[in-house]
């Protein structure tokens, strides 16, 4: 064992240029590392610089999209206003009922509009996200605690 | 020769050390230099934007939905005066679609200011403006020529408020200045709501460094109780009555009188709320914006049915009490008359109401004494902001004894609406306490609020029961066969309604003028449910000086839209169904 190290070392004594390949292998090993964590940054860098641009991007096409969305919602209102459907009817060879003019048929049990509680002028969906989205760790953690307990019982 | 490769070779790394240590010694250098630090600093400044971001300002909707104010696309046109190649063609277009002066402009862009990158030449474009000048932009690029050009035009989009109906519920609404700040009405009161919170925003320049959309909370939507088309109906009526009554103003406001709910208040003159720049020009003082919030008057005898309500509370008089009316009455050393200064003889409480007699309200007062009269007067909200939701709401005007311009005739006068101010919706509020059962209403206009995609609704806030149930019921059927009893022009054919009108002369430095009146009528039905209450208000009507030949007849042609338009059946129709 211990003649078999001398040997060794006396190989590379005598063969100085081995010693210096290692160190050359060494340095083009680190190289390549190097290289190779500079091409990972640079396209991870990258990346990010394109998605942070896509971000904007998208950023800005929501505003635009919600302004527009508010543009045309005036733009309806006034096809639609008041005086421009008075003038379209009346066009249309409608006038406004007189009082005498109007019919009125007693339906049992039916509710005028007048008469029911009034809730949203607007019919807005409510939009629900799973709980995954809003629950806390905590929350989960009494959710599955109460679910096991729950279930033993 | 390995020996002679290996000198070679460390020659090599001797150099590439060299020079990268000459390099790390440069970077050394110009980092610690003396023009380092202006580097340092311009891209310090560079290094974010900051940006003031607005949050669309709520939306104003009738209580079915339709849009009362939103917002619209707007552009600010400006120059990024580097990118100019061609300022001649620039200034010529520019000049010739915005209407500015094109050696102005042309001068600007040839002169800038030092160090200006950006000129915003104009703000608030209207888009077909700004499309114009885009299309020409690009038409000009797609030739290919480099010149004429209108290279360096920039447009910016944002929002700015809009009211499609322009004049619309103008007085209710109010307007937004260019500041986004609301002015008047409901855009003035609930402008904080409505505006949503501005946020400033550090922006990156270094897209690395793209940050999250900060959370803008978007102004609040208000949903209102007005319905659109009786505010239009009664907008159209009130500008009839101004020419066929001959009067400087009219003023009619519709409220549900269990909730308050203000369905309409129309009043005259209105504008267009696009251009609210023209406000000066129609409304000379502020309280001209809505009259029926903001103006205090006289109202005559509109009054009389709460001092008969007090007295009627309190167990001094039953309608069928009887008085006989001589004409005139002593209080405080100065004689009140009747409206036409006639004595009317033996009359009942009903009779007092129907023939509006003056006399007889200043000695139910006188005999009520000041104490209980103004104790009730003051249950009933007279001379207090009825806490509607607008602004500018003023107080109207209730002298107490004690008060330096109070005398004891007032304690005759106040009783038939001389002496005391009030304003229209102070009086709607006062006799929803007659219409609801004793309980009276604060109006409202704003019913419900939406948010963050959910919908709150206002519950309905009440100002007490100055009167009970049994006294309201009473004082509704004394003014309904009152109205019956004089076939008034106020009555409505199939509907019985309850109703009082009041002729206010004008007070006048020299005392009040017989020519000069203000003509009121206030009213509600179906007498046995009611549903709407109507106060009709007309400034010195020139065509007939009593309320009786113009505010009454304008209060039904009123009540004939607002029962069409809530769909309320005759009363013979409603008694049938009912079990």
């Amino acid at each position: 064992m211990r003649n078999s190290l001398v040997h060794q070392i006396h190989a590379f004594q005598q063969a100085p240029w081995r010693v210096q390949r290692q160190w050359l292998a060494l340095l083009t090993l680190s190289v390549l590392l190097g290289l190779a964590l500079a091409s990972i940054s640079l396209q991870a860098s990258a990346r990010a610089t394109l998605l942070g641009r896509e971000i904007q991007d998208l950023r800005g096409e929501l505003a635009r999209l919600e302004r527009s969305n508010a543009d045309l919602q005036v733009l309806l209102a006034a096809q639609t206003r008041v005086e421009a459907m008075e003038a379209r009817a009346r066009a249309l060879g409608f006038r406004p009922p007189k009082p005498a003019e109007q019919e009125y048929i007693v339906v049992p049990g039916y509710l005028s509009s007048s008469e029911m509680p009034k809730t949203s002028a607007l019919s807005l969906p409510i939009a629900s996200l799973p709980p995954e989205y809003t629950q806390s760790l905590w929350d989960w953690l009494q959710e599955r605690f109460t679910a096991l307990m729950g279930g033993r019982r | 020769m390995r020996q002679e490769f290996g000198v070679r070779l460390w020659l090599v790394i001797g150099g590439f050390g060299l020079f990268a240590l000459i390099v790390l010694a440069r970077l050394f250098y110009i980092q610690n230099s003396a023009e380092a630090e202006i580097f340092r600093t311009q891209a310090s400044l560079n290094e974010h934007q900051i940006a003031y971001l607005y949050p669309p300002r709520g939306e104003i909707r009738d209580r079915n939905g339709h849009l009362l104010a939103g917002n619209e696309i707007t552009y600010e046109v400006g120059v990024a005066l580097n990118a100019v190649n061609d300022p001649q063609t620039l200034a010529s277009a520019l000049s010739g679609t915005l209407n500015l002066d094109y050696g102005e402009v042309y001068a600007h862009l040839l002169h800038p200011a030092p160090n200006e990158t950006y000129w915003m030449v104009k703000d608030f474009v209207p888009k077909e403006q700004a499309q114009a000048l885009r299309a020409m932009q690009e038409n000009l690029e797609q030739s290919g020529n480099p010149l004429p050009s209108l290279r360096g035009l920039v447009f910016r989009e944002h929002l700015v408020r809009s009211y499609p109906e322009k004049s619309l519920a103008s007085n209710v609404l109010g307007f937004v200045n260019r500041e986004n700040r609301g002015y008047f009405g409901i855009e003035e009161k609930y402008n904080d709501l409505l505006a949503g919170r501005p946020v400033v925003v550090k922006v990156p320049t270094n897209p690395l460094q793209a940050v999250e959309s900060p959370r803008m909370a978007r102004g609040t939507d208000l949903i209102l109780s007005l319905d659109r088309t009786l505010q239009a109906q009664m907008e159209a009526l009130a500008d009839r009555a101004l020419e066929e009554y001959g009067a400087k103003r009219a003023v009619i406001v519709v409220m549900q009188p269990r909730q308050g709910d203000i369905l309409a208040m129309a009043s005259t003159p209105r504008m267009d709320l696009n251009q609210f720049w023209n406000y000066p020009a129609i409304y000379p003082k502020a309280a001209d914006f809505n009259p029926a919030i903001s103006y205090a008057y006289e109202p005559g005898s509109v009054i009389k049915p709460f001092p008969m309500a007090a007295a009627l509370e309190i167990g001094l008089v039953t309608p069928e009490t009887t008085y006989f009316d001589t004409g005139n009455l002593l209080v405080g050393g100065r004689y009140i008359y009747n409206w036409n200064g006639a004595a009317w003889g033996k009359q009942n409480m009903v009779g007092c109401l129907q023939h509006s007699l003056n006399v007889c309200l200043a000695w139910v007062s006188t005999q009520m004494g000041a104490p209980r009269f103004y104790e009730f007067m003051d249950r009933f909200g007279f001379g207090r902001p009825t806490g509607i939701d607008l602004a500018g709401e003023a107080a109207g005007r209730l002298k107490h004894p004690g008060d330096g311009d109070w005398y004891p005739i007032d304690l005759g006068t106040n009783a038939f609406g001389q002496g005391i101010a009030v304003t229209p919706i102070q009086m709607l509020m006062v006799a929803s306490a007659l219409a609801n059962d004793g309980q009276m209403v604060i109006p409202r206009l704003v019913v419900a609020m939406e948010r963050d995609r959910r919908h709150y609704a206002l519950p309905p806030q009440f100002a007490g029961r100055p009167i009970s149930p049994q006294t309201a019921r009473t004082i509704s059927w004394m003014l309904a066969v009152s109205l019956e009893g004089e076939d008034s022009a106020a009555l409505v054919p199939g509907y019985r309604l309850a109703g009082k009108t009041g002729t206010a002369q004008i007070p006048t430095p020299f005392g009040y003028s017989s020519e000069r009146t203000n003509a009121s009528f206030i009213g509600w039905g179906p007498l046995d449910d009611p549903q709407f209450m109507i106060y009709v208000w007309l400034e010195e009507p020139s065509t007939s000086i009593w309320a009786s030949e113009t505010a009454a007849p304008l209060f039904a042609q009123a009540a004939e839209r607002v029962i069409l338009t809530l769909k309320i059946p005759p009363d013979a129709v409603r008694t049938a169904r009912e079990p």
